[in-house]
């Protein structure tokens, strides 16, 4: 479900890329081929793209879990590159897989990943809560996450990105496998966010959910992104294509890709 | 602190909700250290502790059969039976017997064997009194007696056995050829004295040698003594309890490599690995709280087998475990123990890629170095070449620390190379995961 509205993003720069390349060893193409984007507090911004793409390799070195082989990357006024450690208590990510411990309640795995970004006592304890709250899950705070349904897992992921209220998000996929309940609360939530100026970046499969949540999208292929803009504009620019969906097609083809 | 400490309490929460895990760690190395001291203490006893049942087919029925009997019943502490079904045992039956493995051991004594035996003792005084030039008796076919086996009898069991037989043997044949010897003696000197001093020679002279005793005196010349040796001249020989308490704790604590891979593994497949290397603290603050975690279990799963080692098998006729004379060296051992076990795991769980690959690489790893370590059989029993491999295995260390301090009233001057050497493995683990892990990073 599309939020109703979109408060607008600030310009201040929280995550800037600079023509990013990643060569994996031994592979005969790039990875990434020369990445450039920069995402706004506030920003959502949509990275889209084929399997194959480098969309999870692009999300991999922005989050700076991996190093690039060239390019700049700035995360709230830092070189990403050298100051990992000190920047990644502002970053946050909600992998596709469920990056949760099965067999600890949803409360205790926030409560863990909490106490590794510093928080305690009291106040973990409210923040716990809170996200708890903010996904729907405080009548089974106290459950084992193995026993939840795809959508609440799912939501405990996303919980587990935020606890530490970071300023970067990174989500991969969050509305995979979910009912249409749970997806309209994760937009929501995001929304939410959005307002209290957390930049996003945010990739998936579903155009129509890019459309109405992304300010900006990026459709990539080979490494490289193709175009860019807020959904919008990039349709009115390529009015043979009705709809997002429409202009991803066109622009990566219809070959499959695995 | 508070990050590490919320680390080791997220492992214990995991590891404390893993039941079947729980089991395998901590029932697994009590079971078999139950297990294998019984069946250990029960073929000790069958090799000399407890009485032997030998079948007894003496065709012979002379006297030479019954100084064995009676020098097997009473110095070898053997139980010859010579009926089955309440009638004589016959040679044809024992062998069945034996065959089939109901009983380990079988003596077959031929017809005739006493009074040719006999007839060889006085055959060999003769010749050894007639000079270098022996008589044709001497070279005929030796009397035999046989003793059978059951194929599956080890071959301790077999040289013990052999051993007791021929050693009553040996004595019974040196009494019947001095008592040959002796009763030739007097004649053959009378013959000799008679022919040098000629007509010197008074007539009692003859009766005079016969009349000279030649009776030995039965009693031993030498004693031997069997001792442990063990430091602190404490003669004391290690049970089996004493020598299993540390082998299978250790193949217990190293068997801790299959439940922890399998975490890292699983918190890889599952995405938790990149949340957690994503989080602002270091790879070895996260890789501390596990390992302290799973310290804390090893020693835990020590401590359960050494109370079992001393309350338990008590119960199964046991003697109780004793810790020897520095138990603040068996602590120091325990945690270099520990440690070197939970740095392979953790080092098997960054280089594999599946729960499967690790579990089977991790088992059987651990079971091989087990084996070469000689947790399964000791290492002086091994051929040379297994006893030379052995000494790359962790497991060999720990173990003769263990056995050190537990069974050789060693302190800690004597195990401190053992405990290096297992700290250093275990820092060579970490480290090696380490830059695996950096290196997969990249």
């Amino acid at each position: 479900m599309a939020p109703e509205t979109s408060p607008p993003c600030s310009e201040t720069p929280i995550l800037a890329a600079d023509n990013i390349v990643k060569q994996y060893p031994g592979a005969a193409v790039r990875a990434l081929d020369g990445l450039t984007l920069g995402v706004a507090e506030g920003e959502i911004y949509g990275l889209l793209g084929p399997n194959g793409a480098g969309k999870t390799t692009a999300v991999s070195i922005m989050s700076t879990l991996m190093a690039p082989t060239a390019g700049q990357l700035t995360v709230l006024g830092d070189n990403a590159l050298q100051k990992r450690s000190r920047i990644r208590r502002h970053i946050g990510l909600a992998p596709q897989e469920i990056a949760l411990y099965e067999a600890l309640s949803a409360r205790e795995n926030l409560s863990y990943f909490g106490r590794m970004y510093g928080l305690k006592g009291a106040a973990l304890q409210e923040r716990v809560a809170a996200c708890l709250d903010a996904v729907g899950l405080t009548p089974q705070a106290d459950q084992r996450v193995g026993v939840f349904s795809g959508g609440m897992k799912r939501r405990a992921n996303l919980a587990a990105a935020i606890i530490h209220a970071p300023r970067l998000l990174f989500l991969d996929e969050p509305t995979v496998g979910v009912d249409a309940q749970s997806r309209a609360l994760i937009m929501d939530l995001l929304t939410g966010l959005k307002g209290d100026g957390t930049a996003m970046v945010y990739t998936t499969h579903t155009m129509e959910e890019a459309e109405a949540l992304c300010d900006t999208v990026a459709i990539m292929d080979a490494g490289r992104i193709i175009v860019e803009g807020p959904p919008a504009h990039l349709i009115a620019d390529h009015p043979e294509a009705d709809s997002l969906g429409g202009l991803f097609l066109q622009l990566t083809g219809r070959t499959l890709r695995d | 602190m508070d990050r590490m400490l919320a680390s080791v309490m997220k492992e214990w929460r995991l590891l404390t909700r893993d039941r079947a895990g729980l089991l395998m760690l901590f029932l697994m190395p009590s079971l078999l250290v139950i297990v294998v001291s019984v069946v250990q203490m029960n073929v000790l006893k069958t090799m000399g502790d407890d009485p032997v049942a030998m079948l007894w087919v003496d065709r012979d029925q002379g006297e030479i059969a019954r100084m064995l009997r009676d020098g097997l019943e009473t110095a070898a502490g053997v139980i010859p039976m010579d009926q089955w079904g309440g009638r004589p045992l016959d040679e044809a039956t024992a062998l069945e017997r034996v065959s089939e493995g109901d009983y380990q051991v079988c003596l077959v004594i031929p017809p005739g064997f006493s009074q040719a035996v006999v007839a060889r003792s006085a055959a060999a005084a003769t010749a050894m009194l007639a000079g270098p030039e022996p008589p044709p008796a001497a070279n005929a076919v030796l009397p035999e007696i046989v003793v059978h086996f059951d194929p599956l009898a080890g071959g301790a069991f077999r040289s013990a056995v052999s051993q007791a037989l021929q050693r009553l043997l040996a004595g019974i044949e040196t009494r019947l050829k001095l008592a040959a010897f002796a009763e030739r003696l007097p004649e053959h000197m009378a013959a000799a004295l008679t022919e040098i001093m000629g007509p010197y020679a008074s007539d009692g002279l003859r009766d005079k040698l016969s009349e000279t005793p030649l009776e030995w005196d039965a009693r031993p010349l030498m004693i031997l003594t069997e001792r442990s040796a063990r430091r602190g001249g404490v003669a004391q020989i290690p049970s089996a309890v004493q020598q299993n308490v540390p082998a299978w704790g250790l193949f217990g604590i190293f068997f801790i490599a299959v439940p922890l891979s399998g975490a890292i593994v699983r918190e890889r497949s599952s995405g938790i690995m990149t949340r957690l290397q994503l989080l602002p603290v270091s790879f070895m603050t996260l890789l501390t709280g596990k390992l302290l975690a799973y310290v804390v279990v090893c020693l835990a799963q020590f401590t359960l087998v050494m109370l079992i080692g001393r309350f338990v098998m008590p119960l199964f006729g046991a003697a109780p475990l004793t810790l020897g004379q520095a138990p603040g060296a068996v602590v120091v051992v325990l945690l270099c123990v520990a440690l070197a076990a939970t740095g392979f795991g953790i080092l098997l769980g960054v280089v594999t890629r599946t729960y499967e690959q690790a579990s089977m690489i991790g088992a059987i790893s651990v079971v091989i170095a087990a084996a070469i370590g000689g947790v399964m059989v000791p290492v002086f029993a091994m051929p040379r070449i297994m006893r030379d491999i052995s000494q790359v295995s962790p497991m060999a260390w720990g173990l003769d620390a263990f056995l050190d301090l537990f069974a050789r009233g060693g302190g800690f001057a004597t195990v401190w190379l053992q405990a290096v050497m297992l700290l250093c493995f275990g820092l060579v683990m970490l480290l090696t995961a380490w830059i695996v892990f950096a290196r997969q990073r990249r």
